[in-house]
């Protein structure tokens, strides 16, 4: 070989070293969300964004996302991780955590997501709730990237026609007494006081059960097994019904679930329905009439003093416990839950704040997103979150069946409540 | 293949053959094997496991079987699928069979009408249940137009047990007589027309005509149709599902709907395995039934 030749081959064979050493320096953290970053919705752009900084501040690191159907990401994630095939982080909801909980597949975040962090930055959340709930034993589990709850959204014109004032639905007697006035017969057919959804749609939170956890914060035992007998399960489960035997709900809410509910609200046949946070936007975009019209009412509750419990809801990130990347995935983990990102969340994302610096931002001064401050604020005063390690889903159902047993006269709450508990009881065992 | 047929002319052994013919079935038997007998033979597995949050745990022998045919809500269930499988299944037929009877003649009309009928079958289950959800609800203002006249405009479809069993088994007909009209279509235009001709010259009626003609040269159709509209009604989610969600209180809820419910939201795969083991068992048994009760007992004269 010549000169020239030998010098071409040590430049390529140096090439390639250099090339070889990147590549082996560079770690790809996997991830499957429901979020597909090169699609364009507000939501998915956030995150192309925060993949985009992150990879830049951490050029070592790149993210690898893996787009799944939403509600499949935690059944498919604890059946990954049980043949060690999972990725390094899911996007898991709230009611979902029970299957990485009790697989006991997901890793304690403390030093790799939020070792880092100091008191300003925990002091940030409107609510600690959304961390109570995914703490276990002192170890953090996941993470809070997006948090969502049910509220109760209302027709601003509608009240105004009929006398009612916000004011008024305060109590849950209040809000029967309200709806009543609110339903009114049209020839185009019936406008309902209140929507609610009552199928066995384990997606429709139960009216019923912000009236028990009012009263009654603790609902399952340590066995998960509910305990629902009560006089505050029975008073709860009968306020419920009470909206469909004194006609201020259809009687079709018996099979609707919270699609065909909002729907309803949409198109203008209910006052006041019970909606997710994270709908408000599109009910509004969507809504056949005047969408400065939708406004939003806290829970109401028993004593009337301060608002019903928020049962919040949402969206985390686990760190798969089994992981060789778990430093880097928790880098990214807790850059995507951090304040930078959760104000891009909201500001873009249009989510719901619940750090108190995002709620400060001067974008959200703007009278059409009083609606997040209202919730926000309602969520700082009165949040819980559902054990995670229990199946709520299916509770949800339950308790749901519970009301229209009720509501039909098939049953006395007692009756219908201890149905629900030895399904629990059955489901647990 | 030329040279085996020649091979087999000239007198190439039985095992030759059977040995092709294996290599020839091989591929479908490999397929069989793989989506059919593994799922099988891993949910028998499960069966006897505690399989709690897709983790399988402890071998617990009969219990989940003894959990699931002892569980109320499990024995509603098949009660509701009684209802259900049966109800559509008579109705099913009889109106297949009418259609068929009906639009037996090639005319232009009554290829029509065929394509006509088709139409809820090549519609996806989802969305023709969907579709049908959507038309019975209170707020669509079908069922008030028809029952307002009727003075009870105020009725719900789906909140009331009996009219949503009744919706449950008109989805179910709607969408699978068009089945059952092709299947019995198909055995009809089989019966040679000389054997009608024949009966007419000797003075047969047409009553008598059905009866000991037509019947007895449909019984493997027949046969074929009830089996395969049984096993889809006992066995089926998506009209349930979809248009009552098993409500209300549970008086929709099919035994699938129930297995379902206990593998993808209580989480208890090994209960859910057993469950499909029994119906698996229960459809066996209503398979050797019905062609027990078809069986060929009598020659055509």
């Amino acid at each position: 070989m010549s000169y020239k030749g030998r010098m071409i081959a040590a430049a390529a064979l140096a090439a390639a070293l250099v090339t070889a050493g990147q590549a082996a320096a560079q770690t790809t953290v996997t991830m499957w969300s429901f979020l597909d970053p090169a699609k364009n919705t507000p939501r998915e752009r956030v995150l192309r964004e925060l993949i985009e900084e992150f990879e830049k501040r951490n050029p070592t690191i790149k993210i690898r996302v893996e787009p799944q159907v939403w509600h499949q990401i935690a059944n498919k994630f604890t059946i990954a991780a049980s043949t060690r095939t999972a990725p390094d982080i899911a996007w898991i909801n709230y009611p979902s955590l029970v299957l990485p909980f009790s697989a006991d597949v997901a890793a304690d975040l403390r030093q790799t997501a939020f070792g880092s962090w100091g008191a300003a930055e925990w002091d940030d959340y409107v609510t600690k709730a959304p961390f109570d709930a995914v703490t276990q034993n002192g170890r953090i589990l996941a993470a809070p990237i997006m948090l969502l709850s049910n509220t109760l959204l209302y027709r601003k014109d509608m009240f105004a026609s009929a006398g009612v004032t916000p004011n008024d639905v305060r109590t849950w007697d209040g809000l029967l007494v309200a709806a009543k006035k609110l339903t009114a017969q049209s020839a185009g057919g019936t406008t309902w006081g209140l929507g609610f959804p009552l199928s066995r749609d384990g997606a429709s939170q139960p009216l019923a059960f912000v009236g028990i956890v009012d009263q009654q914060p603790r609902i399952f035992d340590d066995k998960c097994v509910p305990v629902l007998a009560t006089p505050a399960g029975e008073k709860a489960i009968q306020m419920a019904a009470n909206f469909i035997t004194e006609r201020a709900t259809s009687r079709e809410a018996l099979a609707q679930t919270s699609d065909d509910s909002q729907e309803l609200f949409i198109g203008g046949r209910q006052a006041i329905t019970v909606g997710g946070t994270s709908r408000v936007a599109s009910i509004q975009e969507r809504a056949v009439f005047d969408r400065s019209q939708v406004g939003v009412l806290p829970w109401p509750s028993w004593t009337g003093e301060k608002p019903g419990p928020y049962i919040l809801d949402g969206w985390t990130s686990v760190v798969w416990k089994g992981s060789p990347r778990q430093r880097e995935a928790g880098a990214f983990v807790a850059f995507m839950a951090g304040a930078e990102a959760a104000a891009k969340w909201t500001v873009q994302g249009g989510q719901v704040p619940f750090r108190k610096s995002v709620l400060a931002l001067p974008e959200l001064a703007a009278p059409a997103n009083a609606w997040m401050h209202e919730i926000a604020k309602g969520w700082g005063a009165n949040a819980t979150f559902p054990p995670p390690q229990c199946n709520v889903a299916a509770l949800y159902s339950d308790l749901n069946v519970a009301v229209q047993k009720v509501a039909r006269g098939d049953a006395t709450p007692n009756a219908a409540l201890k149905a629900v508990e030895a399904e629990g009881r059955e489901r647990a065992n | 293949m030329r040279a085996w047929f020649q091979r087999r002319r000239k007198g190439a052994s039985r095992a030759d053959a059977d040995a092709f013919a294996l290599r020839l079935v091989a591929p479908a038997l490999l397929i069989e094997f793989l989506f059919v007998f593994v799922p099988l033979a891993v949910g028998l597995y499960y069966s006897f496991h505690s399989v709690r949050f897709f983790q399988v745990g402890r071998f617990v022998g009969f219990d989940n079987y003894l959990s699931v045919l002892t569980s109320p809500a499990v024995l509603n269930s098949f009660a509701v699928t009684a209802v259900f499988a049966f109800g559509s299944l008579i109705l099913t037929f009889v109106v297949g069979f009418a259609l068929a009877l009906h639009l037996e003649r090639d005319g232009r009309v009554a290829v029509f009408m065929r394509a006509v009928v088709l139409v809820p079958y090549v519609i996806s289950m989802l969305v023709g249940s969907l579709l049908l959800k959507w038309v019975l609800s209170q707020d669509s203002g079908v069922p008030q137009t028809v029952l307002g006249p009727l003075g009870i405009a105020d009725f719900s479809v789906f909140a009331d047990s009996s009219s949503a069993m009744a919706a449950l088994i008109y989805n179910a007909v709607w969408r699978d007589a068009a089945f059952a009209m092709i299947m019995l279509l198909a055995g009809l235009k089989s019966i040679p027309l000389e054997l009608y001709a024949a009966a007419r010259v000797d003075g047969a009626s047409p009553w008598y005509r059905f009866r000991r003609l037509t019947l007895p040269l449909l019984k493997t159709p027949m046969l074929i149709t009830l089996v395969r509209l049984l096993m889809h009604f006992v066995n089926s989610l998506t009209f349930q599902l979809i248009l009552t969600g098993g409500g209300p209180v549970n008086k929709t809820e099919t035994v699938a709907l129930r297995t379902f419910r206990l593998g993808f939201e209580d989480y208890a795969l090994g209960r859910a395995n057993a469950l499909s083991f029994v119906v698996f068992l229960i459809n066996v048994c209503m398979i050797v039934l019905l062609v027990k009760l078809f069986k060929p007992t009598e020659k055509l004269r």
